[in-house]
């Protein structure tokens, strides 16, 4: 990981191989820090806790069979009885 | 109206039955309206969360009560603008894969059902819940 020191108000250029800059502005440091960022459209921004969520739903969203849910659901049903 | 769905074909629903999520599933903004459906045969646990706009997005969620007794969602505060008045379902988003004992689900985020208002959101909750949990192999390891 690259680390860089930098004051409020100063920034930094990423410039992918193909396509248009990204800049990373620091607003404001208190104790949190203001983050401002400025990418080309179609580049989507995440919190990165968020970001596993984005992941896990692109997964959820795939096709599953339908015997598998059934095994799942008789599989629940016997843990709610051995309860 | 008539739905198309991903794994039922053609179902007929009624426009009540819609959902509108005023904060969509993360990743997939573009989809607002939803309709849950149940297998009989699977019984009322485990529903799928289709797509009005789009036949092939359907997510499954379990419902997660009884799960784990870690689990004790609170909504964060300002939950009530995205959801409305009233009680809310909440179902947690599952990857049910070909071993199914590996299923897990995402506590961190669960989905919200306002069944009076007909709004929904996927909502981040401020504990620290994992993002999969494999909730069979959890259970599995407390006996």
């Amino acid at each position: 990981m690259l680390v860089v020191s930098r004051k409020a108000d100063e920034s930094i250029i990423i410039e992918p191989e193909q396509g248009e800059l990204i800049e990373i502005k620091l607003l404001s440091i208190d104790n949190q820090v203001r983050v401002g960022i400025s990418a080309p459209k179609g580049c989507k921004i995440w919190r990165k806790e968020l970001y596993t969520t984005v992941e896990y739903n692109r997964n959820a969203a795939e096709k599953i069979s339908v015997g598998n849910l059934r095994s799942l659901s008789s599989q629940l049903t016997t843990e709610n009885n051995n309860d | 109206m008539i739905i198309r769905t991903r794994d039922f074909g053609e179902v007929e629903m009624s426009e009540t039955e819609i959902f509108h999520f005023s904060q969509p599933l993360f990743g997939f903004e573009e989809y607002t309206d939803y309709v849950i459906l149940h297998d009989d045969e699977i019984g009322e646990n485990i529903v799928w969360l289709q797509s009005v706009q789009e036949q092939g997005l359907c997510f499954i969620l379990i419902d997660p009560s009884g799960m784990t007794p870690m689990f004790a969602p609170e909504l964060p505060i300002g939950s009530e603008k995205l959801l409305g008045e009233g009680d809310c379902l909440c179902w947690v988003v599952a990857v049910v894969p070909k071993n199914f004992k590996d299923t897990s689900v995402n506590l961190k985020s669960p989905v919200f059902i306002n069944t009076e208002s007909h709004l929904a959101a996927q909502i981040m909750l401020e504990s620290d819940y994992p993002v999969r949990y494999f909730f069979l192999k959890e259970g599995a390891n407390q006996c």
